[in-house]
């Protein structure tokens, strides 16, 4: 008889660990894996310990160089709002891929949710971001409004085009709102989770949300995301389902490129395009063209004197008021030739004077130099 | 993609002798760089003279283009692009070489 119950609790405590790995499996199927660098997400479904639930966010890079940025919310929680959130999430992708309108995927995904069974009255955000001018086009249906804070301090929110949860009976055809996000402003994305509070209108945790991104508008994406979750978190913990997504205009830059002397002018060019994209003056660019040569010059001459082949990481992004470059080699700048010494001397000397904060990490593996610059 | 530079060394009708860059200069041109700036030199020491260093149409310039006018600061006299003051302020050079801004929409 004990031996029986036990016996049926192992099995009990057996099935939850299978249920459990098939929620993370699908979860990971579903959610994963890492979006595009530029990008911080964070997923907490509400229901323990499944780590599935009926909230999504996604980033679709689209055929044109154009991102797709969705969030979403599936009514319920647990296994079965997961299943119809990862079938709404599918669909909405397959079509932005075909018909990148934010108003024409909202409109389809009406007729996909009022056949799915339980997907009626899922609400969803979803933007066409293009990357080079942060430029937005959107439509929500019944989804809080994403909050826009600029470099200033400034906030807005992307509260036009809005339209009824997905699947209702809807029959014009989607709003379509159009923004800008100036150069090195934030956009967070969320799901009511995130704000909302018992007893507490929706605006007042949309304001609490609001302030914490323009407190920290000069946080690194992923702190700050780290920051909106505990700092927005209840005392007893979130008691639904929470998925953010935040973004930074402009992408940071990544080039790999050769330590080769031939590689300077076309990562010179990159660089110059993305200064100007994040906001930067020509008088400053200039400055930090230079900083940025002088690492890069030092990573092509001395990183790689024993060998040949190896490549250098340029790394560039902003934050609301200030810029950081990381220039990577895998070799090493010492010992100093007497020769190029008064050089490079020149050369290190002309990077300390042009940015801030100039540390040059000599590593086992390689050389690392940061480099910060304040954007007035 | 090859850094852009053009160099060409003229003699005005004074006498002067310039030399012209316009372009940038990197690490990938300096020896050709330097070769023409001592090859000026070369031309302007028979009758004594300085050389005019033209950079009104450099938008870029490095260390190692500073570090090559370092060594002619005596003997130079440089025209540059008002975006590069700056630094050539920065690197020094402006205190132990003539150096004028041109001014920005100087042309030939």
């Amino acid at each position: 008889m004990l031996a029986g119950s036990l016996g049926q609790g192992l099995h009990r405590v057996h099935q939850h660990d299978q249920q459990r790995e098939t929620a993370l499996a699908l979860q990971n199927a579903i959610l994963g894996p890492a979006v595009s660098s530029g990008f911080a997400v964070r997923y907490q479904p509400a229901t323990r310990p499944l780590q599935v639930g009926g909230d999504w966010y996604d980033v679709v890079d689209l055929d044109d160089g154009r991102i797709a940025l969705i969030v979403g919310d599936c009514v319920g929680h647990g296994l079965e709002a997961a299943t119809i959130m990862g079938q709404l999430r599918s669909a909405c992708r397959a079509l932005l891929l075909e018909h990148p309108s934010p108003a024409a995927a909202l409109t389809a995904l009406d007729r996909f949710a009022a056949r799915l069974p339980g997907a009626r009255c899922t609400t969803a955000f979803c933007a066409v971001l293009s990357p080079d001018t942060g430029e937005l086009v959107y439509s929500s249906a019944g989804h809080p409004p994403p909050i826009l804070v600029q470099a200033d301090r400034t906030m807005r929110l992307l509260e036009d085009a809005r339209a009824t949860p997905l699947g209702l009976p809807y029959d014009q055809s989607r709003p379509e709102a159009r923004d800008v996000m100036p150069p090195r402003a934030t956009l967070l994305l969320y799901t009511d989770g995130l704000v909302e509070r018992r007893r507490e209108p929706l605006d007042a945790g949309i304001a609490r949300a609001a302030d914490l991104v323009q407190e920290n508008r000069s946080t690194a994406l992923d702190d700050l995301a780290n920051e909106i979750m505990s700092g927005l978190a209840p005392s007893d913990g979130y008691q639904d389902d929470v998925a953010l997504l935040l973004y930074r205009q402009p992408v940071p830059l990544e080039v790999e490129l050769a330590a080769d002397v031939s590689e300077l002018a076309s990562t010179r060019a990159a660089l110059r395009g993305w200064l100007s994209r994040a906001g930067v003056g020509p008088d400053q660019s200039i400055n930090v063209l230079i900083a940025a040569g002088e690492a890069l010059a030092n990573a092509i001459e001395h990183g790689h004197r024993n060998r040949t082949g190896g490549t250098i990481v340029l790394l560039v992004s902003a934050v609301a008021d200030r810029l950081h470059i990381t220039v990577t080699d895998a070799g090493s700048w010492k010992p100093p030739e007497p020769v190029a010494s008064a050089h490079r001397g020149r050369g290190i000397a002309l990077m300390r004077a042009l940015m801030h904060d100039v540390t040059i990490q000599p590593l086992a593996t390689g050389t690392t130099v940061h480099m910060h610059s304040r954007i007035a | 993609m090859a850094t852009p530079l053009r160099l060409g060394i003229d003699r005005r009708d004074d006498g002067t002798l310039v030399l012209q860059a316009a372009g940038e200069l990197d690490l990938s041109n300096i020896d050709a760089f330097s070769q023409a700036l001592a090859d000026a030199l070369t031309k302007a020491s028979t009758d004594g003279g300085t050389v005019t260093v033209d950079l009104r149409r450099v938008e870029y310039l490095d260390s190692g283009a500073i570090n090559a006018l370092f060594a002619r600061a005596d003997h130079i006299r440089l025209i540059a692009n008002p975006i590069l003051m700056p630094v050539l302020k920065i690197s020094g050079l402006t205190d132990v070489a003539q150096v004028e801004a041109a001014s920005p929409s100087s042309d030939h």
